[in-house]
């Protein structure tokens, strides 16, 4: 696969270079204007491949899912947040700064990748019950959204829009830092489960909440991050790209009016999604009770490890909060990508502003009134507590702590952890309703009793949600490969006359052909 | 001096929407109560249950953590920052440009999220099927939300609240179009199923296998019941004026004058009140949806929603 992608990068940029007088990149530049259409797409085919596969696009993602999550969770985080980013910087350097942008196909072909890998991504997380894999898809659903974000900035530019290009620019490479930041949070803190109970299966975590308090609380702030809501970094970048494809609906063209409101209902479905995935990762992996012996014995991770999360998690807060504070630096990348960008789409330090636009929000006053909200809250019904005292209702102190009550069971005696929902069971309902997407395998063995087979000794139940892709693209390309792999063999049979024979057939038949055609 | 009318609006709004949304919800049961030939509870009886709930102890269900005990404070948190930030009343709020319909949306979706984490957090087999099935419906009502919402903010150039409201109230022939429409039905069902009415799921059920709202704050007890429930009220009565406001504005206070707020008032209490009596009449006449029968509900006001942003194009 990695090698698949360097071919295919190396052979678009050797085209490209045979037609620069160096490989610099101002030759290049100079060079990729006055290269004639058909070269340049092809160029713009070949880079793409290559570099979709390193971010993990569909269909080329099948290696992330099984690579990140086999790494070491440092590692994983390091090629989760860091190396895909590659991918996209790849395509925007190539596409829009040395080829200068190109015509509108190339950049909705980079949009429909970007949005089939973001629902793929976020269907198959939703789907895994491994936490690490869910992480890797959750990854090639965060490229899709950058592609998209990618391929709106270039069909903006391509028509013209160049503000509106910049918005969407800005808007993505906003989202790959973010992704980078809560991605490395979110892969070191599975990496503390991991070192805790040996699990990364969430069917057999939970209840790490009072096992491994700041284990825990770190990865809530990872997963509302990922998640996309508000108090979360990614909500701003994912807020910043919706922003810029509604605005391009009057970009003339019926293809972008047909690409803009399905390139909404993409992000919108994968967002929904989003939420779901780390509700299950969140909720059934640390809250609840245990639900495995490992589980149980959870201990904290050693100091190391937390500084190592905490860092992480002080960058998602501080993206979330003040996302203003990278915004100069986007705007030179976007400026340096596409030179006709004028002003930084965004302004305002607490309200964020679109330029050219009418529209705005302000994370920072957001988070600061929900948490006084909420503070508020808590307050006042402490105090309603405490009023009730002093009316001499109750005579003691209230009640320092809350009374622990019993769980409602159905009056069946207490409830054993094998009665709680897993990560399977939770995410049941959404593989029912993608069912034609997913196509789920399973598997019933009913095992009867020798005496009479209405009795049934056991039942087994087994249930696979299959990569569809992986299996249906890559499996018959490898059987394919296999197959003449097995037919090639039959002319090696080790016999010396043989390859004699091969050179001697080699020699005369060039000869020949030499003869027939000079 | 608009600016003082603003506030003063904003502040209104939350205290319009914080003591009124249990009446709300007492006069929908009412009106059901008397469809369905019974006398029904007396309107003002939510708050008398509130009341009730709050007098009562604080209660920890066993193994529950801080998330279980903070949700019903970020449920109200987030419904309360929402009933401030949204033109309900005045369309001149300082807090306006601080979140457009999409922070509104995903405000209101973090609420959901909450409770559904509260949910699992109880580790019951209700806690965990209520949070499963209430995620798949959130996930599959976004897209059809944020399409709409696209709908609407494509005639008017931008999302923000205010800017949606004022352009409608300068240009009233605008409701009528088919964008409007389309985008109104879709709206309609997104919003029923995020506040868990019927067909999608039946407020008032307590049939363990087919609640989806109610089991997920089962476990919850006192006054964290009351705070859930408070919440929820609010959050219809938010939804029910955000549907109202974005289709027919009018009445709603533009400039500064009190008298204007007084007007908005009214008439807000009167556009809510008119939409709850219609989802109360509707909900006596239709039964629950199978749970996977809901996704082709939504699919259908997705599809709606669609058309809605294809008319804003092709028709404009």
């Amino acid at each position: 696969m990695t090698h698949f992608g360097v071919v295919a990068i190396v052979i678009g940029l050797m085209l490209f270079i045979a037609h620069a007088s160096s490989d610099t990149f101002a030759s290049l530049r100079q060079a990729g204007a006055e290269l004639s259409p058909a070269v340049r797409s092809t160029i713009f085919l070949a880079v793409l491949v290559g570099f979709a596969s390193k971010a993990g696009a569909v269909p080329l993602h099948a290696w992330l899912p099984r690579a990140h999550p086999e790494a070491p969770s440092q590692v994983s985080a390091l090629m989760s947040a860091a190396m895909v980013n590659l991918g996209v910087y790849g395509i925007v350097r190539v596409g829009f700064d040395l080829l200068g942008g190109g015509p509108r196909w190339w950049w909705l072909l980079v949009l429909v990748v970007g949005a089939v890998s973001a629902v793929y991504g976020i269907l198959q997380a939703a789907m895994t019950s491994d936490l690490k894999r869910l992480l890797g898809y959750s990854t090639t659903e965060n490229l899709g959204l950058v592609l998209i974000g990618v391929g709106a900035a270039g069909v903006f530019a391509s028509a013209g829009a160049h503000v509106l290009a910049g918005l969407a620019l800005t808007a993505a490479l906003l989202h790959v830092i973010n992704h980078a930041a809560f991605k490395t949070l979110l892969f070191l803190s599975a990496g503390s489960v991991l070192h805790a109970t040996g699990l990364r299966d969430l069917d057999g975590l939970g209840g790490l909440r009072a096992r491994m308090p700041v284990t825990t609380g770190l990865f809530a702030v990872g997963a509302l991050a990922a998640s996309a809501l508000p108090l979360g970094n990614a909500f701003v970048s994912e807020w910043l790209l919706l922003q810029s494809l509604v605005h391009g609906l009057p970009v003339s063209g019926v293809a972008t009016a047909i690409t803009m409101p399905a390139a909404v209902a993409v992000v919108a479905l994968t967002a929904g999604l989003a939420v779901a995935t780390f509700v299950k990762a969140f909720g059934i992996g640390f809250l609840a009770r245990p639900r495995s012996s490992a589980a149980e014995r959870a201990t904290e991770s050693p100091v190391s490890m937390r500084v190592g999360m905490g860092l992480a998690a002080l960058a998602c807060v501080a993206l979330a909060v003040v996302p203003a504070m990278v915004m100069p630096g986007l705007a030179r990348a976007a400026g340096a990508a596409d030179s006709m960008l004028g002003e930084p789409a965004v302004r305002g330090a607490v309200t964020l502003r679109l330029a050219g636009f009418a529209g705005s929000l302000s994370p920072l006053l957001v988070t600061a009134a929900l948490l006084v909200g909420v503070a508020a809250v808590v307050a006042g019904l402490r105090l309603a507590t405490v009023r009730r005292t002093r009316h001499g209702r109750l005579t003691h102190r209230a009640r320092p702590t809350r009374r622990d009550a019993r769980l409602w069971d159905c009056g069946a005696g207490p409830l054993t952890a094998r009665m709680e929902y897993t990560a399977t069971s939770f995410a049941e309902p959404l593989q029912r309703v993608f069912d034609d997407v997913l196509e789920p395998e399973q598997d019933v063995d009913v095992t009867h009793l020798q005496e009479s087979r209405y009795l049934v000794d056991s039942i087994e139940y087994r249930r696979r949600v299959p990569d569809r892709i992986e299996r249906r693209l890559y499996q018959p390309l490898l059987a394919f490969a296999r197959a003449w792999g097995q037919a090639g063999r039959q002319l090696a049979t080790g016999s010396v006359h043989r390859y004699l024979g091969y050179g001697f057939y080699a020699v005369a038949g060039l000869l020949v052909v030499l003869a027939v055609t000079r | 001096m608009t600016g003082v009318t603003g506030a003063l609006g904003a502040v209104l709004q939350v205290a319009v929407i914080a003591v009124g949304s249990p009446y709300l919800v007492g006069a929908m049961r009412q009106v059901r109560a008397r469809l369905e030939g019974r006398a029904g509870p007396d309107v003002a009886q939510p708050w008398r249950d509130l009341r009730k709930l709050l007098r009562k102890e604080s209660l920890t269900p066993h193994g529950t953590s801080e998330v279980f005990r903070l949700t019903p404070a970020v449920l109200v948190a987030s419904t309360v920052l929402v009933a401030a930030v949204a033109p309900f009343l005045t369309t001149a709020s300082p807090l306006d440009p601080v979140a457009d319909l999409f922070a509104v949306v995903a405000l209101l979706t973090l609420g959901t999220v909450a409770l559904a984490l509260a949910g699992i957090d109880t580790g019951t087999a209700f806690g965990g099927m209520g949070a499963s099935r209430e995620m798949t419906i959130t996930a599959l009502v976004e897209p059809t939300l944020l399409v709409a919402i696209f709908a609407l903010s494509v005639p008017v150039g931008s999302t923000n609240l205010g800017a949606i409201v004022n352009s409608t109230l300068h240009d009233p022939a605008r409701v009528v179009s088919p964008v409007s429409l389309l985008a109104a039905v879709a709206l309609a069902v997104a919003i029923i199923a995020e506040t868990g009415r019927l067909p999608v799921d039946n407020p008032s059920t307590h049939l363990e296998l087919t609640m989806v709202h109610e089991a997920m704050v089962l476990e919850y007890a006192g006054p964290d019941l009351a705070l859930v429930e408070w919440a929820s009220a609010m959050r219809l009565t938010v939804f029910l004026g955000l549907l109202a406001n974005l289709f027919a504005p009018w009445g709603i206070a533009t400039g500064s004058g009190l008298a204007g707020l007084v007007l908005a008032v009214i008439v807000f209490a009167v556009k809510v009140g008119l939409l709850g009596l219609l989802l109360a009449v509707g909900e006596v006449f239709l039964a629950k949806l199978r749970l996977f029968r809901v996704p082709e509900l939504l699919a259908g006001s997705f599809l709606l929603a669609l058309l809605a942003v294809a008319a804003s194009f092709f028709l404009a």
